[in-house]
């Protein structure tokens, strides 16, 4: 028993001591020469536009294309699936480190309440989203942190930039079909009021920071959003509120190639959106 | 209870007749609560079926049961007692609590591996010492049947059970690495778990059968089967095929016989004309390999061998026969090649090559304990936490 306890114990120090080591390393190589878009943020966090939100922020705004072609500098935080939880941290961190910056988000993402572990790799990187982490193993055993998607997008954008990250096909015939044969009401926005509470407490945090809010509402696929049970409501509500900007970019007119999905837009449409988010409405 | 009660019976019987009496009593009670529980169900749905197809309007009712957890499991271990006392390879035990044990013993009892009465049974009844070197080859066993799981099985889960869900709007090259993939998904999740069970049995001091022994490099079938779930293939050869004359009776009977022996051994699987493919093909392949001898060089033979096992998974991992035939058109066809999210798919291709190095080169290496093994240990542990998987996906051998 003496000579298993001793391995044992052995066992778990070399462990634990190695993956601090193996996770230190790794971050220390990604966190310098990683192009992933909150990698490439925490490295450098000063920009003038900021982008937060889902995956319909990811391919609402072309970041490459803003910075080259209409020489904007903007960067697009937005990524698959992120959900408040950890969109506000980001945004925390945004507005500690910028002043007189305009910061667009995507409203969709402010409705998802499921917890991602996935941002636990930035623990290191932001007090904000350490609290958010507070007791849970991550913080103990630091590896677990590279376990994830955001990890393997470090790794893969080590030779590229990810600024380019959009669908570039356009939404197939048979999922238009499907679309249109689809007859079910779509509930996108469970909870109006703590929406509403989130707009607000987002709004009242960049004010305090001199940073200006932009909501938007990147567009639906239109047989989709038609769909959509409390889309106009909400909407409305929206835009009639005074002390709020919003943007329905359901409104602007993108042909049915501009998407490549029933959620999100292509090259295309972000180029048409990119436009008129970070040039027209600028104007 | 039955079996324990059966064996002494048996081997208190003397007279020839009865005793075989007593063993045909044993085996039809212990196979028929199997079938009721777990084929009841699937040939009333297949008789309703094939009634359809002639027109009959038969609607025989179908029950509304759960299936006992691993019951396919411990009615082949009871059952292995009951005839190696009839054929007088065992005597019973007079210990109900180790008999008890034997069937029961947990890490065992949902998906083997299925042990013989004769190699368990001594290690129960037997005082056990606290050994500590068989312990900590255990944990490094429980380790790596970790890995295989937690890393390699589940992370690849996602990649398979996304494509099968798709296959309607997925590309034939991702079908296609699915398909691949698929092999050493069930190979891990199936060995990872008899690595935790065997890992489990050494801390408590007792060595379980072996397996599985690198069964992606055999060479042709009947190598296959000698290494892959060696405790049900020498079940089924041992109870089955041997019984039924095995290769005694001349060519044609020994096809016979292991092509049925092969059909059994699908359908032990569960209820399902899927399996009952899988392990006809497995028989047919047997066959043509008895049939056509030719000498292949040993890389091409590997390949082959796992290429057409591959195959036969398709009809394992299907959710019906339709989609499997889809599945094999579109692999032949290969006219898309997109893959999406690349770099998860980059993630699959690394764990399966480090699968690789860890069978070709480091093969049982919780077997020594040494520097080398040691830092395999930890060069698992390091891999868990990396890509392990939380998505709580059971193990794929629990259903049967």
């Amino acid at each position: 028993m003496k000579f298993f306890l001793k391995h044992f114990l052995l066992l778990l120090v070399v462990s634990y001591l190695s993956q601090l080591a193996v996770f230190m390393i790794s971050k220390a190589v990604l966190d310098r020469y990683s192009q992933f878009r909150l990698t490439r943020f925490y490295r450098n966090p000063k920009h003038s536009n900021f982008i937060l939100g889902n995956s319909r922020a990811v391919n609402s705004v072309n970041e490459k294309y803003a910075n080259e072609k209409l020489h904007v500098d903007v960067i697009n935080l937005g990524f698959n699936g992120m959900p408040y939880s950890s969109l506000k941290p980001i945004l925390d961190d945004v507005n500690k480190l910028n002043r007189n910056v305009t910061i667009y988000v995507e409203i969709s993402a402010l409705v998802n309440n499921v917890f991602d572990d996935s941002y636990a790799y930035y623990i290191s990187n932001s007090p904000e989203l350490k609290k958010e982490y507070k007791s849970t193993p991550f913080n103990w055993l630091q590896l677990l942190r590279l376990n994830n998607e955001i990890f393997l997008r470090n790794i893969y954008y080590l030779r590229k930039s990810d600024n380019d990250w959009i669908n570039n096909y356009s939404i197939s015939k048979a999922l238009i079909e499907q679309i249109k044969n689809d007859k079910r009401a779509i509930v996108t926005f469970p909870n109006e009021e703590e929406l509403m509470a989130r707009i607000v407490q987002i709004q009242r945090l960049c004010e305090a920071h001199q940073n200006k809010v932009i909501f938007f509402l990147a567009p639906y696929y239109p047989d989709y959003l038609k769909q959509m049970a409390d889309y106009k409501r909400v909407t409305d509500h929206l835009l009639s509120r005074k002390d709020i900007v919003y943007y329905d970019l359901n409104t602007l007119p993108l042909p049915p190639n501009s998407f490549a999905d029933r959620l999100h837009t292509n090259v295309s449409g972000a180029t048409a959106l990119t436009d008129f988010l970070l040039k027209t409405i600028k104007e | 209870m039955l079996d324990y009660s059966f064996g002494i019976a048996i081997f208190n019987e003397k007279n020839e007749w009865k005793k075989k009496r007593l063993l045909v009593s044993a085996i039809i009670i212990n196979l028929g609560v199997l079938f009721f529980f777990k084929y009841f169900n699937f040939f009333v749905d297949s008789a309703n079926h094939l009634a359809n197809e002639f027109g009959l309007s038969v609607n025989l009712p179908i029950l509304n049961i759960l299936l006992p957890v691993g019951i396919s499991f411990y009615t082949f271990h009871s059952l292995s007692y009951t005839i190696d006392i009839y054929h007088e390879k065992l005597e019973p035990t007079k210990d109900f609590v180790a008999y008890a044990s034997f069937v029961c013993f947990f890490p065992q009892l949902v998906a083997g591996p299925i042990s013989r009465a004769r190699d368990m049974l001594p290690k129960l009844v037997t005082p056990r010492k606290i050994d500590g070197e068989l312990m900590v080859q255990g944990v490094s066993q429980i380790i790596l049947g970790f890995f295989k799981k937690m890393v390699i099985a589940d992370s690849l889960a996602v990649f398979i059970d996304r494509i099968y869900g798709s296959l309607h709007v997925s590309s034939d090259l991702s079908i296609l690495f699915a398909v691949i993939f698929y092999s050493f998904q069930i190979y891990c999740d199936f060995s990872g778990y008899t690595d935790i069970a065997l890992g489990l049995g050494k801390v408590f001091g007792i060595t379980l059968k072996v397996n599985f022994n690198r069964p992606y490099f055999s060479k042709n079938f009947s190598e296959f089967w000698e290494k892959w779930h060696i405790s049900l293939s020498s079940w089924l050869r041992d109870y089955l095929y041997i019984p039924l004359g095995g290769n005694r009776k001349g060519a044609v009977r020994t096809y016979f016989n292991l092509f049925i022996t092969m059909l059994l051994g699908g359908l032990w699987h569960g209820a399902s004309w899927n399996f009952v493919i899988w392990g006809g093909l497995h028989g047919t392949y047997l066959i043509i390999q008895r049939l056509v001898k030719i000498k292949l060089p040993v890389f091409l033979a590997i390949l082959l061998t796992f290429s057409l096992t591959t195959l036969t998974w398709i009809f394992f991992r299907s959710p019906t026969f339709h989609d499997s035939w889809y599945i094999l058109q579109r692999i032949f066809t290969m006219e898309s090649y997109e893959i999406l999210l690349i770099f998860a798919f980059l993630k699959l291709v690394y764990l399966v090559i480090a699968l690789l190095i860890l069978e070709i080169f480091f093969y049982n290496h919780f077997e020594r304990i040494n520097a080398k093994a040691f830092i395999i240990n930890i060069i698992l542990i390091i891999h868990l936490l990396m890509f392990c998987t939380y998505s709580g996906n059971g193990f794929i051998y629990f259903q049967f």
